[in-house]
């Protein structure tokens, strides 16, 4: 029987948090629990991991008695796929380059992937908006609110 | 009782010589003026606005940026429904409902009433909700007080019930999201301790997981990748606004709406969990129901409009009361507020009203002023709004996610804030994606840090003994509230059909 996307999302879902509790509980168990009278570091750690679980191994079993039947609609259809994982990727490329680019060139250069790919927007239009944006940023940001932002080697 | 009014009247002159002060005046315009911008706005919502802005406060007084902060969140009300009438999407969530006839009155041409109605609506409950808080907030602070750790504690799990039960899909699911929220809560050094917890010896998250990185990737990296992944176009309906002041007739219709919205929306909001969108839902049911013209609903009633948006202005009013009189949180947008105060090194709660009564009754009465304000900037600056609602979200998000990274790593200075913050975007797509609520997860991971210094407390002092929650008086009926907000639910409809089938065997 072909099982239905909404099927697949519930079971992928519920054991994602079953998993995400026992690591939890296997972690907590290593802290002093101490005593109910003089409760650890590990004691609420501890109960909230083991109640967790037994909420996944519940929405895990809910999960795989329910057959849903429906339409198999994709999770996320390709293109969309495309442009969330630019948008993801352009933003931890963000991150990692803010402290060396520095931020008016980083944003610039953020600017035009998320105008230029996400947005479609032509080369001169996106360059344009970006290098706006980025200074607009830097002078709102950095000089008028005075938010610490990392300056690149030329200063800016 | 008396002594009491003259409390409260005191209290009032007071706050508004607060409010009053220029530089209290003028957080509180720029509060409703980017509240009402981000309720127009659709896809930034007050939550991860008032994140946002969080570290712009530090520069201002303790009472300047929490009358900022509030006018975001009731301006954002106010904002919001322009969007819903103009446009049919809901600019800020607590305006889904007003879609249903706001939009259908805008393509009757009547958008100048609808906007004009949920202006006065909202004035008149957001001022009738002022007052609420004025009458209530002393004697619950003066009751608060009493309050030790096992009442705490009790009255926790009492919210932390509601919050799971009041969620829109599955329960089970609100729960773990509740426990995981609780979980993540506890990273970082213990606080009775010190021991490291879930730190993997690494330096930032021995500070904890921080709220702004959450709230921020939740509430505004998620609603950026859902849209970009809808690819979400909107389309400002064509139309003159004329009008703007409703009619005799329209006064006439709306009245009643107005008033029943104001005070279930302000009893509900007081609800932990509850929120400003849920009360919209009530007030436009409970109008259709006392409608003697049900069938006009969904066609341009303006019932339709005048209800709900009173009831999530009174609603924002009453949500403050907790957060106020207990240093308990109700729904995010208080967590945010709550995270406002701590920032500036008040615990809001009981002792807030004698230690920084400058603080409580100037935050209040500058709501008064707010909607005044609001009133202003609604009803002749209209026009401004919707030349806003015209700028294409593909020039609006990449301005959303770079506000949202300076926001982030300015609170911290710290790169890892800002992957943190990325990472919560992608799993509050992927829980949008799989039915799993962000809300009751941020309000425990808010919350757990009282609820487990209460609950240790609790036990230290009865020497490990449970029962000390069920023989204190408050605790206890907080204990047995919290038992039956869980079995009513789930005996109510089978008591129903016992009924129904012991009926028909009578019969």
């Amino acid at each position: 029987m072909p099982e239905s996307g909404a099927a697949r999302r519930e079971r992928w879902s519920a054991l994602v948090v079953l998993l995400f509790a026992l690591a939890a509980l296997v972690e907590a168990r290593r802290l002093p629990f101490g005593s109910v009278s003089a409760p650890g570091a590990g004691f609420f750690p501890l109960t909230l991991g083991a109640g967790l679980a037994l909420l996944g191994a519940a929405l895990v079993v809910r999960a795989f008695a329910t057959t849903a039947a429906g339409a198999a609609a994709p999770f996320v259809t390709p293109s969309a796929r495309a442009r969330l994982m630019t948008v993801m990727i352009a933003m931890l490329a963000y991150a990692a380059l803010l402290g060396s680019l520095g931020f008016a060139l980083a944003t610039f250069a953020l600017m035009v992937v998320l105008f230029r790919v996400v947005e479609s927007h032509g080369w001169a239009r996106a360059v344009l908006e970006s290098a706006a944006t980025a200074v607009l940023a830097h002078v709102v940001f950095k000089a008028w609110l005075g938010v610490r932002l990392p300056p690149g080697p030329w200063g800016f | 009782m008396g002594v009491l009014s003259v409390d409260v009247l005191q209290g009032t002159v007071y706050g508004f010589a607060v409010a009053l002060q220029p530089a209290n005046l003028l957080a509180c315009f720029v509060g409703v003026f980017v509240g009402t911008l981000i309720g127009v706005l659709p896809g930034l919502g007050p939550v991860a606005t008032m994140s946002l802005l969080l570290p712009a406060t530090f520069v201002m007084t303790p009472t300047a940026s929490i009358i900022m902060m509030a006018g975001i969140y009731y301006g954002a009300m106010y904002g919001g429904s322009t969007t819903s009438i103009l446009v049919n999407i809901p600019g800020e969530a607590a305006s889904v409902v007003t879609c249903l006839d706001g939009y259908q009155m805008a393509r009757q041409g009547r958008a100048g009433p609808a906007l004009g109605i949920a202006a006065f609506g909202s004035f008149i409950a957001g001022t009738l909700g002022v007052l609420g808080i004025m009458l209530l907030s002393p004697p619950l602070a003066a009751a608060a007080l009493r309050f030790g750790p096992p009442e705490i504690f009790t009255l926790l799990l009492l919210g932390f019930t509601m919050i799971t039960y009041l969620g829109s899909g599955s329960r089970l699911k609100a729960v773990a999201m509740a426990f995981a929220g609780m979980l993540l809560g506890t990273v970082g050094l213990d606080p009775v301790t010190a021991t490291p917890r879930f730190t993997f010896d690494t330096v930032t998250l021995s500070d904890g997981v921080g709220l702004v990185p959450m709230i921020m990737g939740l509430f505004g990296v998620t609603e950026v990748l859902v849209n970009v992944e809808a690819g979400l176009k909107q389309e400002v309906f064509q139309t003159k606004i004329r009008h703007l002041l409703p009619t005799r007739q329209d006064w006439k219709d709306s009245a009643a709406p107005i008033a029943r919205g104001s005070v279930l929306g302000f009893a509900l909001g007081i609800l932990p969990g509850v929120g400003a969108i849920i009360p919209t839902f009530v007030a436009y049911a409970l109008e259709k129901r006392l409608s003697k013209r049900p069938e006009t609903f969904g066609r341009g009633a303006i019932e339709g409009v005048a209800a709900p948006e009173s009831a999530n202005n009174a609603a924002t009013a009453g949500s403050m009361i907790p957060l106020l009189t207990l240093g308990i949180a109700p729904n995010v947008v208080m967590a945010v507020l709550l995270g406002a105060f701590l920032v500036h090194g008040v615990q809001p709660g009981p002792l807030m009203l004698r230690e920084h009564p400058e603080l409580f009754w100037g935050v209040v009465a500058s709501m008064y002023v707010g909607n005044v304000l609001l009133l202003v900037l609604n009803l002749p600056l209209i026009g401004l709004w919707v030349q806003i609602l015209k700028v294409p979200y593909g020039l609006l998000f990449p301005l959303i996610l770079l506000v949202c990274m300076i926001g982030v790593y300015g609170v911290s200075d710290n790169i890892w804030d800002v992957v943190i913050m990325l990472a919560f975007g992608g799993l509050g797509w992927l829980m949008r994606k799989t039915g799993f609520e962000a809300a009751p997860m941020v309000l425990a991971f808010v919350l757990g840090r009282l609820a487990e210094e209460s609950l240790r407390q609790s036990l230290l002092l009865s020497r490990g003994r449970f029962a000390i929650l069920l023989e204190r008086p408050i605790a206890a009926a907080f204990l047995v509230a919290t038992v039956v907000v869980i079995v009513l639910p789930v005996a109510l409809p089978r008591l129903r059909t016992l009924l129904t089938r012991a009926a028909a065997e009578a019969s």
